[in-house]
């Protein structure tokens, strides 16, 4: 992982380098969890910090991005069972599962392209090679067998997020963008289903 | 030159447009939606001796999965999980059922659960007063007799057995050697409990719910409500009544009738 984190900030410094543009952006999401993630986790808002290079003009820009969101429950307590089997036959163990908390810090590798040259107001596509680490607090339950609390638990997930967006070229200085996606993810962590709409302003370095 | 103050006016009400479109569009999943829906049918007496109890339950709908274990648990708290007497039932049987011990003349609390992977839940309670004797109808009849429409008739001729089965797979004939005629139709030779009529006779015909019962009489079928109660007597007999089953003939009519066969 490290060597891939390195080689693309190498990436991104020889973009800078090469153009001696870069842009600094901020980018505030609404998340509208999707699939099974949807049926234990609210929509929530999400906010990212994105340096990109490439000028104003350019049509294919890259970039770094870090994000932060923080994923409340949909109900208090997720009930579960357990299979207890035993000489006296098979026992439906009733228990369950409460997160106390759900905080998501996203790095993410993001690509996009402007769709009309020339033009200010365009529509883009981009796709982000996203890192999620999450840090989540939760307490679980099981009659007769076991009853934890824990804090501080961290786990990962990684994943694709295909967006397709629209930018317009405010000033020499200003460039805003409005993106729709879908998070489609992997990992140790189960898995992150969400639809990602996004508006973000991007203000060019010389 | 680019005037601030009218870009950031211009960014925040764009802004707030989307965040505004964003969160009209937020879909209102719940975990619930994931979990079997599961309903608790009946509980009725089984066998002699009044120790043990029939208890039936249904799966609604199994969530997003299949359901993996269906039971039942019960207790004479109206608080209690459902580990406390569990009994685990078919899962592939709709309604599912269980046979579970119970001391006569207590109160207990029954519930039935369903679960799949990702959790499990559990019917509203349904409370059941266990008693030594079989229950019977709620109304003052002398054994084979019939009030039909206020007139009395004494049922001297009383048959029972699958022949008699124009609909389930088991009849109770009665009359009065003339024009009083009582049909009622079970699915099986029935155990004791409270059956309840169903809308329909011919809805009897592969019905697998065993409290479903259908009446006729004089041919004219009971209307779906009415309770009818089985009792298995000491002595192997088993006695059948149901009080003001409502029937259509040339108006509403109603009939009582007490039976055993």
């Amino acid at each position: 992982m490290s060597r891939c984190l390195h080689f693309l900030l190498f990436l991104l410094l020889f973009l800078i380098l090469k153009t001696g543009y870069a842009q600094l952006g901020l980018e505030s999401s609404f998340l509208s969890p999707a699939g099974d993630f949807s049926y234990v986790k609210k929509p929530t808002v999400a906010f990212t910090l994105t340096l990109k290079g490439g000028s104003i003009d350019d049509r294919y820009r890259c970039g770094f991005s870090i994000g932060y969101c923080n994923f409340k429950s949909t109900q208090d307590t997720i009930p579960t069972t357990t299979i207890q089997t035993g000489g006296l036959g098979n026992f439906v163990l009733p228990g369950y599962f409460v997160y106390q908390s759900y905080q998501v810090a996203s790095f993410s590798f993001t690509n996009d392209f402007k769709i009309l040259k020339d033009a200010n107001f365009s529509p883009t596509v981009g796709l982000d090679l996203v890192f999620y680490g999450i840090a989540y607090s939760d307490t679980y339950y099981t009659e007769t067998l076991v009853q934890a609390s824990e804090t501080g638990n961290t786990d990962w997930s990684a994943g694709i997020l295909p967006q397709v967006g629209i930018q317009y070229v405010y000033s020499s200085w200003f460039l805003l963008t409005a993106n729709i996606g879908r998070n489609l993810s992997f990992g140790s962590a189960a898995p992150m289903g969400f639809w990602k709409t996004s508006i973000g302003i991007a203000y060019y370095l010389r | 030159m680019i005037n601030c103050k009218y870009t950031g006016l211009t960014l925040l009400r764009l802004l707030l447009l989307t965040a505004a479109i964003d969160f009209s569009s937020c879909s209102k999943h719940t975990y619930d939606q994931t979990l079997p829906s599961v309903s608790f049918l009946s509980v009725a007496p089984y066998g002699l001796s009044g120790d043990s109890v029939l208890i039936s339950g249904r799966v609604n709908s199994p969530g997003l999965s299949a359901v993996q274990f269906v039971g039942f648990a019960y207790s004479t708290q109206t608080s209690f999980s459902i580990l406390n007497n569990q009994f685990l039932a078919n899962v592939n049987a709709s309604p599912f059922t269980a046979i579970v011990p119970v001391s006569p003349d207590s109160t207990y609390y029954f519930k039935a659960f369903a679960s799949n992977s990702y959790g499990y839940s559990c019917s509203n309670l349904f409370k059941y007063a266990a008693s030594i004797s079989g229950s019977s109808a709620p109304c003052n009849l002398s054994s084979n007799t019939a009030l039909d429409n206020g007139v009395n008739y004494t049922l001297s001729d009383v048959n029972s057995g699958g022949s008699y089965a124009t609909f389930g797979t088991f009849g109770v004939e009665a009359d009065n050697g003339a024009y009083e005629t009582i049909n009622i139709f079970f699915n099986g030779n029935p155990p004791s409990g409270t059956y309840t009529t169903v809308a329909n006779l011919s809805a009897l015909n592969g019905d697998t719910n065993p409290f479903d019962v259908g009446i006729e009489i004089n041919g004219n079928s009971v209307n779906a409500g009415c309770k009818v109660y089985v009792t298995v007597n000491a002595n192997k007999t088993t006695t059948v009544s149901f009080c003001s089953g409502e029937y259509q003939s040339y108006e509403n009519q109603y009939a009582s009738a007490k039976i055993t066969y």
